[in-house]
């Protein structure tokens, strides 16, 4: 049986850890958006360098912007799908943590119940001693009986009283809970926040490259308007 | 969290499978078991043996509360582990901060500067174009500039919020750790309570049986369940091993081959147990059916062993384990080993 208990005990533990396999539902996206971020950081470093030598009309100068540019997309959209990501997994998590502080509250309400029961259960015991510590005078051989009622009598104070300290654990834990789902929220919105500053911060980008890439253009009709490569300045 | 507690918990809502309780269900259990004989403690001083019937019938109503809460607790634990287990997740890495984009919005604002002042003021027309096109990547990186602060900003913001997270995952955390601890210790209390009970009506049963009646008894009432000779009682009351057992059609629980059906009735006599079982296992090849009897006096000891032997003439011995609940039996069995014969099977009962 004990090979059945440990099969039982392997397929159970694999239950429990199910919830942990979820821990980040968008692995590899935190990475790619790093490594998008240092590509394009490499490139918009080094442009200036990369093109002051290059003639105004010279085709590698605006393949050199536009190079830029496509990585500085590639980045904003990676940290996009990773915020997105994060987003979506702080909603989930804010939601998980609020069902739970929801069972912990009707928890709390069911332990005091239990309590009061054991109370009850201890009062018919109680009941029960009487009668048998009446009994026991007229048939002496029920003391062995009457010794393990009160026994039982203890044991059922002491649940109960164990169970006033579990409804107290409890009720801290249920504050925590509550803790935990406002600083989930509070993560929440920081994400969504970082989301939209992230959408603007996309739009001015792209201001920022057409008007380079624009300028670059003119640059080169500028200094060349017969189509003769000359150095700018 | 202990591989301890998970394993306990993980064998009571295992074979909660079987007996899922509800509350009510266990409050009923319990109700029925106080609403059994309120008088019984009064009733011993002067009863004779035939109260033994009633107190036997006491003590199954209170195994059976015993036993609903203790799977009852069980399961409330479980479910309560279930819900929290996200409590020890530790949160996915976040981005690296300190990206090098201000660095790079404050290199280039810095160049196009340059450039505006070296293009001064020149009235050249496409100076000028090129001049106001420079104008505007300087407002882009101006905005950049300021939209990239503010985003540092709120990255800080939800970097603090993360933080603060786990400080409060972290205190919910060790909170469940030691509400659990207590928990796990009302989980073990609940099923000694149960075994305190038997134990109590076992000895006011003893208390009844050992003294003559205190007043003649007319007719003996047909007993609840026939019992056998003190000494050699088990702990558990006998309705855990004698009656009709079956393996359940869905879901049941084994080790070895895997039972198509079995069939196992017990029976009691004066401490004297017999019975047999008829089974039979979804194997490959060889005989999938087994029969065998088996018989041998009840032992003071929760698991039971008796001697078996089969319709072909093998010997072996069975164990018979009451289960977490009243109503599950474990049986474990092996013969002689004999060619294309099932010789061993080990699987969880429910009484029929």
């Amino acid at each position: 049986m004990r090979k059945l208990i440990v099969i039982l005990l392997a397929g159970f533990a694999w239950n429990l850890k199910a919830p942990a396999q979820e821990a980040n539902p968008a692995p590899g996206l935190a990475e790619r958006a790093a490594k998008a971020a240092a590509q394009w950081e490499t490139l918009a470093t080094g442009l200036d360098a990369k093109i002051q030598r290059m003639l105004p009309c010279d085709p590698r100068l605006t393949a050199a912007i536009e190079e830029v540019s496509r990585a500085s997309q590639a980045r904003l959209a990676a940290m996009n799908q990773y915020l997105q990501a994060a987003a979506a997994r702080a909603r989930q998590d804010t939601e998980t943590a609020r069902l739970a502080l929801a069972a912990e509250q009707a928890s709390a309400r069911d332990l005091e119940t239990d309590r009061a029961e054991a109370e009850q259960e201890r009062i018919a015991i109680e009941a029960q001693l009487s009668d048998l510590s009446d009994s026991v005078k007229r048939r002496p051989e029920l003391e062995e009986a009457r010794a393990k009622l009160h026994s039982i009598r203890d044991r059922v104070a002491a649940r109960a009283a164990d169970l006033q300290s579990l409804a107290e654990k409890r009720s801290l834990l249920a504050a925590a809970l509550s803790d935990l789902v406002e600083a989930r929220q509070a993560r929440q919105r920081a994400l969504e926040a970082q989301l939209n500053a992230l959408a603007l911060e996309t739009s001015r980008w792209g201001d920022y490259y057409a008007a380079r890439l624009a300028r670059a253009r003119v640059e080169c009709e500028i200094t060349n308007p017969a189509g003769t490569s000359r150095r700018k300045r | 969290m202990s591989r301890a507690r998970n394993a306990v918990i993980a064998a009571a809502v295992s074979l909660c499978a079987f007996a899922a309780v509800s509350r009510e269900a266990y409050r009923d259990a319990y109700k029925a078991w106080r609403q059994a004989d309120p008088t019984l403690e009064r009733e011993v001083a002067g009863a004779g043996p035939a109260l033994a019937a009633d107190i036997d019938r006491v003590a199954n109503q209170a195994e059976k509360y015993a036993s609903a809460r203790s799977v009852f607790v069980s399961q409330s634990e479980a479910e309560q582990q279930r819900l929290l287990a996200f409590l020890q997740q530790e949160p996915p890495a976040g981005l690296p901060g300190g990206s090098g984009a201000s660095r790079i919005v404050g290199v280039e604002a810095a160049a196009v500067r340059h450039s505006l002042d070296v293009y001064g003021n020149d009235p050249d027309r496409g100076i000028q174009l090129a001049r106001s096109l420079l104008n505007r990547e300087n407002l882009a990186l101006g905005a950049l500039a300021g939209l990239l602060a503010d985003a540092q900003k709120t990255a800080d913001q939800a970097r603090a919020a993360g933080e603060s997270e786990q400080q409060a995952r972290r205190r919910a955390l060790a909170l469940w750790r030691e509400s659990s601890a207590i928990a796990n210790q009302q989980i073990a209390e609940a099923s000694q309570e149960g075994t305190a009970w038997a134990d109590y009506y076992r000895m006011l049963s003893d208390a009844v049986r050992g003294a003559a009646p205190a007043a003649p008894v007319p007719t003996l009432a047909p007993t609840a369940e026939p019992r056998p000779p003190a000494s050699a009682r088990p702990p558990l009351p006998l309705s855990r091993y004698v009656g009709a057992w079956v393996f359940p059609a869905a879901n049941g629980l084994f080790h070895g081959p895997e039972p198509e059906f079995v069939d196992l009735v017990v029976h009691e006599e004066n401490g004297h147990a017999d019975g047999s079982l008829f089974a039979r296992f979804k194997v490959s090849s060889g005989d999938p059916v087994i029969r065998f009897d088996f018989a041998g006096d009840f032992q003071p000891a929760r698991n039971q062993v008796f001697p078996l032997q089969t319709s072909d003439g093998a010997s072996g011995t069975i164990e018979l384990i009451p289960g977490a609940a009243f109503n599950l039996l474990e049986i474990n069995f092996q013969t002689e080993p004999r060619p294309g014969k099932i010789h061993q099977g080990n699987a969880v009962l429910i009484k029929k």
